[in-house]
């Protein structure tokens, strides 16, 4: 039967194609990750391109630092694990230099700051965000984030739900899932100027607690990659001197970060 | 609303047909690892040594156990493991990346395989000695006969077994959107997310996964019925 | 007659050896997957805090699967009544539900119903259905109750369907009404011919039943998710996938033993 002697060519050429798409070793790259869904910080626009405040921001170092730099994006709570795999080099998604995470990681100098704010869809009926006042309400923010081991620290009489993204709490939040969002100010702010955010409004003051959010947010790395932290805070240093930063932050927000 | 999809730099269709070729793409570099994994495993519960035997079962019958999800997350994570481990053993400098896509066709392939392997047990239990005794007596060697006797046989009778593995590999495959490969439900994921059209996002990516099921299984049965040419009871 | 050219495995082997087959596989895959991949191994304290929240887990998956399988049987037995009317556009119906249904991923079917139903959600209020469609473990259960009926009908309508004509013929020739021929006579004939793919359909929704951990769902995979990324010891998803193996071999065990049971009038090999 001439079928069975195709079979076995069309299962090598299957299997090859398996491996050349899979095969994609490289050297001396530097894989920046973000997560592809954080508005504004990182996104996908209608074309699939990638884009957003944080990408364009790793984007300007790399370059003012002279490194080869490739975009990829994951899912944010697979990222350190990934990092410490080797498969990603720079955790590029708006994390917080706190002591605890400079155990494990080595940090950037700050590229933004980090104040969190609350955000609420019904800003009539919750008006002010202490503990006591939100208990027994649904409160949700990213999962492995500093806002996450604040409300659990604080809001434990909270219904508490954990995110994957910031963009589905953020869908949850306007689809009357959550109560409460807690987020970074500028996601915040991003959401609230979004058709989905339409009503929506900052409850309470800025959180920015440095024992919880830490000195502000840095690109993660490996420890032993300190070669590469130097170099990318050489590049910092340098938009930072020359106006770049400065455009990129009025491009994106109305107030610095 | 149909605008958000049209094809080309404003819309998502060309982001959501580069997506279903990727699901395609998955699911058929699966098929021979499962295939041949299915088969090694059949084979291996009837060998004569004790430890393969119970090896065999004990393999096919996690694989058949764990969640592909979950299956997906080990292969992902340890692959990678086992390949930074691996790369100074072999002296090797360089860095690979162990990619979603080759965690999802493996993990693919895993779990067809394991379940292969269960079709394959059935169909052999079925087989009778004739057809080989007959080749045997006409002075094949082991080899042919495998070829051209009984690898024929098992893929004829386990065909439809093995239609569904294909149809459930196929809707697998959604799973590996997890691990940031871009196939069909991760376009519609980001999609959905960008736009908030989500409805329209995840229905458009259902219906695809419709089609592509319907039409496997259409042409399936259409060669069960072209091999089951002239027999009579299967 | 033939020998048959493979010597099959001995039938009938004792149901303490399947245990012990479990178990090992189980915990061979497990410390097999720990030595390979260099896991740090899940160390006292850490396992001691775990434990409870993996436990959780454990019974969220294990209701979420007998929920669904349940209430998947009841709209099931419905949508088969459904099938069963000689009124073409019901049947139509039924099939463009079922092919939906066996045709998409469970993901894809979650994610439409959890998001969709949130994009919806002042639609959704206004008639009052809102708070079932808030929580998302509802989601999850409605969705798969939705699957496990499309694939539930599938298998007893294939089951009825391969019953000899005989049978059928033997039931109203003795006067039998129609209605009675079919719950007494035919139904637990198909449903014994069904008992193992609906045997596999419980397994298959256990293991589903994990993409409810994508939708903020703690189920046993959310569990390990979680703890996987507190402590960045991938440990705690040997320890899942361990557990996952053992619930669906406890299934298949019980399953087994209930076939075995209620076919004994049967004479061996068919």
């Amino acid at each position: 039967m001439a079928s069975t002697q195709r079979r076995p060519l069309v299962f090598a050429a299957l299997l090859a194609i398996a491996m050349v798409a899979a095969l994609s070793a490289q050297a001396g790259e530097v894989k920046v990750a973000s997560e592809g869904t954080y508005k504004p910080f990182s996104y996908f626009t209608a074309g699939g391109q990638l884009t957003g405040f944080d990408v364009e921001l790793a984007a300007a170092i790399c370059k003012a630092a002279g490194l080869d730099c490739v975009m990829v994006t994951m899912d944010y709570d697979g990222m350190m694990v990934a990092l410490k795999e080797k498969k990603i080099d720079v955790i590029d998604s708006g994390m917080s230099i706190t002591a605890k995470r400079k155990k494990v990681v080595a940090f950037t100098d700050r590229t933004r700051t980090s104040g969190k704010r609350f955000v609420s869809c019904a800003p009539d009926k919750f008006k002010k965000s202490g503990p006591e006042d939100l208990k027994g309400d649904i409160v949700g923010t990213q999962a492995d984030t500093t806002s996450a081991d604040y409300i659990k620290a604080f809001y434990a009489g909270s219904d508490i739900r954990l995110y994957k993204s910031m963009d589905e709490a953020f869908a949850d939040l306007s689809a009357g899932r959550l109560d409460l969002a807690l987020s970074q100010d500028a996601t915040g702010y991003a959401f609230i100027s979004s058709p989905a955010g339409k009503g929506c409004a900052f409850v309470g003051d800025r959180l920015d607690d440095p024992k919880f959010f830490g000195e502000g947010v840095g690109l993660a790395l490996r420890q032993s990659d300190a070669e590469i932290v130097a170099a990318l805070n050489a590049g910092l240093r340098k938009i930072l001197a020359d106006g770049t930063y400065k455009a990129l932050n009025d491009k994106y927000f109305p107030f610095s970060v | 609303m149909l605008q958000v999809l049209q094809f080309g730099p404003g819309g998502w269709g060309g982001e959501l047909a580069a997506g279903l070729a990727v699901t395609l793409a998955l699911a058929a570099s699966a098929l021979p690892l499962g295939l041949i994994g299915g088969l090694a495993l059949a084979f291996a519960t009837h060998s004569r040594r004790a430890w393969v035997r119970e090896s065999a079962a004990a393999l096919a019958g996690a694989f058949r156990g764990i969640p592909e999800l979950l299956t997906l997350f080990l292969v992902f994570i340890g692959g990678q493991r086992l390949i930074n481990l691996a790369l100074p053993l072999l002296g090797l400098n360089g860095r690979f990346e162990f990619s979603g896509f080759l965690a999802g066709t493996l993990t693919l392939g895993l779990v067809f395989g394991a379940y292969a392997s269960e079709v394959f047990l059935g169909v052999l239990k079925t087989l009778d000695g004739s057809s080989i005794e007959a080749a045997r007596a006409l002075g094949l060697g082991r080899w042919p006969v495998l070829r051209f006797i009984i690898l024929p046989e098992l893929f004829r009778l386990g065909l439809p077994g093995l239609s569904n593995l294909w149809l459930s590999t196929v809707k697998q495959s959604a799973l590996v959107s997890v691990v940031a490969c871009d196939e069909l439900m991760r376009k519609s994921y980001l999609g959905a997310t960008s736009t908030g059209d989500h409805i329209l996002f995840y229905g458009v990516a259902c219906l695809c996964y419709i089609a592509i099921t319907t039409a496997s299984e259409a042409a399936l049965a259409a060669w069960h019925r072209r091999l089951s040419r002239g027999r009579s009871r299967g | 007659m033939a020998k048959p050219p493979f010597n099959p495995r001995p039938e009938g082997s004792s149901g303490y050896l399947r245990v012990g087959l479990l178990l090992a596989s189980a915990v061979g895959v497990g410390l097999l997957l720990q030595l390979l991949l260099g896991s740090s191994g899940i160390g006292g304290e850490d396992f001691a805090a775990a434990s409870p929240l993996l436990l959780k887990g454990l019974g969220l998956t294990i209701f979420i699967t007998v929920t669904s399988v349940l209430l998947g049987a009841m709209a099931g037995a419905g949508l088969l009544a459904g099938l069963l009317q000689p009124w073409p556009p019901l049947k139509i119906a039924i099939r463009a539900f079922c092919i939906a249904f066996r045709g998409t991923p469970a993901i894809a079917q979650l994610y439409l119903i959890y998001y969709g139903a949130g994009e919806i959600h002042a639609l959704l209020q206004e008639a009052h259905l809102w708070w079932f469609f808030r929580d998302p473990l509802n989601c999850v259960i409605f969705t798969f109750t939705l699957n496990s009926a499309a694939y539930q009908t599938r298998i007893i309508h294939g089951a009825l369907v391969n019953l000899p004509r005989e049978q059928t013929d033997a039931a109203l020739s003795l006067g039998l009404p129609r209605l009675v021929a079919l719950t007494r006579v035919l139904l637990p004939q198909a449903l014994l011919t069904a008992l193992r793919p609906l045997g596999n359909e419980l397994t298959k929704v256990t293991k589903a039943s994990s993409v409810a951990s994508l939708v903020t769902v703690l189920d046993l995979l959310g569990t390990a998710k979680y703890l996987v990324g507190q402590s960045l010891d991938f440990g705690f998803y040997i320890l899942a996938a361990m557990l996952y193996v053992l619930l669906v071999g406890a299934i298949r065990l019980v399953v087994d033993a209930i076939e075995r049971h209620l076919t004994r009038h049967l004479s061996p090999a068919g």
